[in-house]
């Protein structure tokens, strides 16, 4: 099992709320985004989630049991955070290898490989490694833990075309050879999107929304044409973003095309596209911006 | 077990300082040793493993962060890091103090060199020096008996045990501050023993003979007794530990 | 195979079920062949496993692949002959309305349209 449940959380930093009255719950075997724009709070979040940091209000639960009452718990989860917390003068061989004393399900074979394919050198040590190796020396660390809950925050910075490539088709591997719970935090969207199950976004210390991607994208539609037939269509409509181009006009409304609405962008000669992901979240998350 | 894991972890990671340490001081010492014999011949020192009572504490104030850094890094519950950071200090102070009691005895055969136990519990007590003054003759020597030995590699354990648990109780409260408070905590030494002066003038002399007459007791001293002593240290390194358990439970990752 | 269109209105899951049928069309999957797992569609063109499945659902309630346990998906029999069925019954509809429409849109009479098809450019 590996399911999730936040309570009522909220985390203040001093006087800074940063999160308020979050309620959330992961599933088990599903593959989550968690996005945000950044210092949003994502990683706060899943500090709490692996008991890193405290929340100041609410609780949070993994598999029914409440981290503050039994905060073993969280061998559960295996969480690659930004910030380095093995020893600087310790390296990626000597770290996979303690890994594997402290985590009994880790494949050090399957580590080992992926340094390889990545091009990772396990003979250095924590100190020498660039930014970008450092995430990709995290990531293989998560992906080998086979964990039943793995969270990746912000795990293709830095990496090229090639290392997002494999990273995504190793992530597909793991789900698909072992169903867990995967959450990818990240501000960087289109290359993911079609790996998501479910997208939770966070906006303004709070949830914005937690949905089903499939179900997602058929709640929002962008329509275009000539500038006055757009605006008569989206008169009554709820607009989440507007976009002019010369005499040329986009909109991306919220809601769902009626057969009424189809004769109406058919007499008005408007063109319907099915709103990316990555737009939507820009919209949703831009200035303004609601859902 | 994690915990355990957790102690192997540890202890590894200070084999090296624990190593470079003890050659440092065997550099130095051999040239004490070797200053001497070109001299008169006439020095001694005594107390020479008060270094390691030294390196020890500055490695319990070291031991907190990067270790339980690690032990989130292995999403090891608070509880578990603690038994297993705790679990190490006792052999590593085992350890040090066998070897210290081993290089006490060897460096004897150059120079007499009374360790602290034998200032404390031993016959050197009523003699309180080496040499006799008026004969010029050697007067203490060192002993090598099981009782002496067994009763130093004792004592210097829960010693050296407490000195760690002190450093990682210092650091953990540090830890767990906020600004205010460090400041408050790195000044209060200074500001005790500024007003240390004035403060036992101020207070009666009873309480001063009292206090005076509880470290007595509690350490063995007038008693010459070691394990009252041995007592002492462990009640105090266990109350330490427990202390800097409840301190770490709330402890948090810093993020900024 | 062919990529899938992100953009396009159609749901993930139908273009791929649309994508294996086009296949068999072509003779790519015989009848009784072993189609791609659904592994192999998710790992490489990155999408969740959940939808991959859910478009090979679609295909088998449709009778055009069966599961052989334990071995993986293949092609049922006269699947390429239903499936051209159905897109001759389609046919009108998917092309030749958009072609009308086009053809009205440039401007062309339905004599010019008709004169196109039989290789007669004007």
């Amino acid at each position: 099992m590996s399911s999730i449940q936040i309570k009522n959380v909220s985390k203040k930093f001093g006087k800074a709320e940063v999160l308020s009255q979050i309620n959330l719950n992961f599933e088990e075997n599903k593959i989550y985004g968690l996005l945000g724009r950044n210092g949003v709070g994502k990683t706060t979040l899943l500090n709490m989630i692996s008991n890193r940091i405290f929340p100041t209000k609410g609780e949070i639960l993994v598999d029914g049991d409440r981290i503050s009452e039994k905060p073993a718990i969280v061998g559960k989860i295996f969480y690659m955070t930004e910030k380095n917390l093995y020893p600087e003068g310790m390296t990626v061989e000597k770290a996979y290898m303690w890994t594997h004393a402290f985590y009994d399900g880790f494949d050090m074979e399957k580590a080992i490989e992926l340094s390889r394919k990545f091009g990772l050198d396990i003979k250095k040590k924590m100190k020498s490694l660039s930014t970008g190796y450092h995430t990709i020396f995290k990531t293989i660390t998560t992906l080998a833990s086979n964990a039943p809950i793995m969270i990746f925050d912000e795990p293709i910075l830095g990496m090229d075309a090639n290392h997002r490539e494999i990273f995504y088709k190793e992530v597909l591997n793991s789900y698909i050879e072992n169903p867990k719970t995967i959450i990818l935090s990240t501000h960087i969207i289109e290359e993911i999107a079609d790996l998501l199950e479910r997208v939770v976004i966070i906006n303004d210390e709070s949830i914005m929304l937690d949905e089903e991607v499939a179900q997602l994208i058929e709640k929002a539609y962008t329509v275009s044409g000539r500038e006055e037939k757009v605006n008569q269509y989206i008169q009554d409509k709820d607009c989440i973003h507007e976009g002019i181009m010369a005499s040329f006009k986009s909109a991306t409304i919220k809601g769902s095309i009626s057969e009424l609405d189809r004769e109406l962008i058919e007499s008005l000669e408007l063109e319907v596209a099915r709103v990316e992901l990555q737009k939507l979240f820009i919209y949703l998350t831009g200035t303004g911006g609601k859902w | 077990m994690k915990s355990t894991n957790m102690t192997k972890f540890v202890i590894k990671e200070n084999i090296s300082s624990i190593r470079g340490f003890y050659l440092i001081f065997i550099l130095i010492i051999g040239l004490l040793t070797f200053v001497s014999r070109t001299s008169d011949g006439n020095m001694n020192s005594s107390g020479l493993e008060f270094a390691s009572v030294v390196f020890l504490f500055i490695t319990g104030l070291n031991a907190f962060k990067s270790n339980f850094y690690f032990s989130q890094a292995m999403n090891v519950s608070r509880g578990e890091f603690l038994k297993g950071l705790i679990l190490a200090t006792y052999p590593i102070a085992l350890t040090m103090s066998v070897i210290d009691v081993i290089i006490n005895r060897v460096y004897n055969l150059f120079i007499p060199s009374p360790t602290m136990y034998d200032m404390l519990y031993t016959a050197y007590r009523n003699q309180s020096h080496i040499w006799d003054w008026q004969s010029m003759e050697r007067v203490w020597f060192q002993l090598n008996d099981i009782g002496t030995l067994a009763g130093t590699v004792l004592w210097q354990f829960s010693l050296y045990s407490t000195a760690v648990m002190l450093g990682l109780f210092i650091t953990i409260i540090y830890y767990r501050s906020n600004k205010l408070m460090k400041v408050l905590i790195s000044v209060s030494p200074i500001v005790i023993l500024f007003f240390l002066r004035s403060l036992i003038s101020v207070l009666p002399i009873e309480l001063w003979v009292q206090v005076r007459a509880l470290i007595d007791a509690a350490f063995g001293i007038t008693a010459m007794n070691e394990y009252m002593a041995v007592l002492t240290y462990l009640v105090l390194s266990v109350l330490l530990a427990l202390l800097a358990y409840l301190l770490a439970r709330r402890a948090e990752v810093k993020t900024d | 195979m062919m990529h899938i269109d992100f953009e396009s209105q159609v749901p993930i899951y139908v273009q791929i079920a649309e994508m294996i049928k086009n296949d068999i069309i072509k003779g790519i999957f015989e009848e009784g062949s072993q189609v791609p797992s659904t592994t192999e569609i998710s790992v490489n063109f990155k999408i969740n496993p959940a939808t991959v499945a859910k478009g090979y659902n679609l295909l088998v309630e449709e009778g055009i692949i069966y599961k052989k346990r334990g071995v993986g998906m293949f092609v049922c029999k006269d699947a390429k002959a239903t499936l051209i069925e159905i897109r001759r019954e389609d046919f009108y509809n998917n092309y030749i309305k958009a072609l009308l429409v086009e053809a009205e849109k440039l401007g062309f009479s339905k004599s010019e349209v008709m004169d196109m098809m039989k290789g007669e450019k004007r």
